[in-house]
């Protein structure tokens, strides 16, 4: 038999553990609260986890609904996650966005989400050709006024920004400045409006033209931008202005 | 001040001790957080019912945080720790109207774990030991399972520490007693059957 003073001891010790940190955690918050002291560092970390867990639940709807294209129900919700950083990265999934819209043959609707983009990577436009990659500056020297034209020139763009985003930094500003060029290049013969002709809407539309000049420096660009109205007929589309670039309305 | 992984070691370092005497915050959550489960279990061996265990325990220990800034000798910490444990426990005795818990073979559990400790393991002994005085549990207890010294246990009660020696000595006789024939039954039960 047993010394019953051991197994005495043993069923204290078994008592003890039974009690689980979460309940001592419990309670010693509220002894503390009650004695007027410092919250516990627990609570803050309970507060964390709690925190976590709702990041990590909204992380698992952004991944979730990373994939979903305008239209789609999860739509909203992967555009929410971007809003705080989550998915794979905001510009990019943009400009995926826009391409898989432009095989859809929707390019108005691609060249918003493009534009988007191009605002998220930088939120103070610079439109300038020179620096874009050949390919797209190629394309927009042409300046081709034809849909299907134009389409092909604002899809070479965003693959262009796309890759660069992907693959190479360096390039990125470039690229940038190559898209802008194609949504909204500065001598006005818009590919972008053009494209976006499927509006029968005849109407008279004022819009804005951007004149930047750029100015860099080792460390960073400023820009100057005049707006100046000018008064333009438009038989086909009514355009609106988002962030300096000119957009056509959403089909 | 970390929270210690060991969140449980007593008694607590004398430097918690220290720190939670100069009103030090997280000191006082460190001694909070280990000597809660002694309070709880403490009081569940002298018979308490689970969740008046807990709130008695809580009671407790705030006590000890609003008053352990007049503890002069550190190292009498746990002794006064306990003083304060009991007289809280004395006070739910009156409030109750209870003079003694009485023995439970069933005790009401409420979490899984605990009645599987309890039912399984600690029968024999659990039944010999609440078939004892109030007065031989709690001294038992403090001596067997706290493992406070003699003197820590007649620190705060009207006992000189020799008193104290006999009347555990005596409350061990009558556990180990109760405790053959709770085996005894228990045995002859199981062969029974």
């Amino acid at each position: 038999m047993t010394d019953p003073r051991h197994r005495l001891h043993q069923y204290g010790a078994d008592l003890e553990s039974a009690v689980s940190r979460g309940k001592v955690e419990h309670l010693s918050t509220r002894i503390m609260s009650r004695a007027g002291l410092a919250v516990p560092r627990r609570s803050i970390r309970a507060a964390l986890a709690g925190a976590s867990f709702v990041f990590l639940t909204a992380s698992l709807m952004g991944v979730l609904a990373d994939e979903a294209a305008p239209g789609q129900l999860l739509y909203r919700i992967d555009r929410a996650a971007e809003v705080v950083g989550v998915g794979r990265g905001e510009a990019r999934e943009r400009l995926t966005e826009a391409l898989k819209l432009m095989e859809k043959g929707d390019t108005g609707g691609a060249v918003l989400i493009a534009a988007e983009a191009v605002r998220q990577i930088r939120p103070g436009l610079t439109f300038e050709v020179a620096g874009a990659e050949p390919s797209v500056k190629q394309a927009v020297e042409v300046a081709p006024v034809d849909p299907a034209e134009s389409a092909r020139v604002i899809k070479l763009a965003v693959e262009a920004l796309l890759r660069s985003l992907e693959t190479d930094d360096k390039t990125v500003d470039s690229a940038v400045n190559g898209l802008v060029a194609v949504l909204a290049p500065p001598g006005g013969g818009d590919p972008a409006v053009a494209v976006s002709t499927s509006s029968t809407t005849s109407s008279t539309t004022t819009s804005s033209t951007t004149t930047s000049s750029t100015t860099s420096t080792s460390t960073s660009t400023t820009s100057t931008t005049t707006p100046t109205s000018s008064t333009q007929p438009s038989e086909s589309t009514t355009t609106t202005t988002t962030g300096g670039i000119i957009l056509p309305p959403l089909p | 001040m970390a929270y210690p992984d060991s969140w449980r070691t007593w008694p607590p370092d004398p430097a918690i001790i220290d720190g939670a005497v100069r009103g030090e915050d997280g000191s006082v959550e460190v001694l909070i957080v280990a000597g809660l489960p002694k309070l709880i279990a403490f009081y569940r061996g002298m018979g308490v019912a689970p969740h008046d265990a807990e709130d008695l325990a809580a009671d407790a220990a705030l006590a000890v945080v609003r008053n352990i800034g007049r503890l002069r000798d550190k190292d009498r910490f746990e002794a006064w720790f306990w003083r304060v444990g009991r007289s809280k426990f004395y006070d739910h005795l009156r409030r109750k109207q209870k003079p003694v818990p009485s023995p439970e073979r069933e005790v009401d559990y409420y979490e899984p774990i605990e009645a599987v400790i309890s039912s399984e393991d600690h029968a024999d002994v659990r039944a010999a030991f609440e078939s004892l005085s109030r007065r031989d549990r709690e001294l038992l207890w403090l001596r067997e399972v706290i493992g406070l010294e003699y003197s820590e246990i007649s620190a705060r009660l009207p006992l000189a520490e020799g008193a104290i020696r006999i009347a555990v000595m005596r409350a061990r006789r009558r556990l180990e007693a109760a405790y053959l024939v709770e085996h005894e039954t228990q045995t002859l039960g199981a062969e029974g059957q």
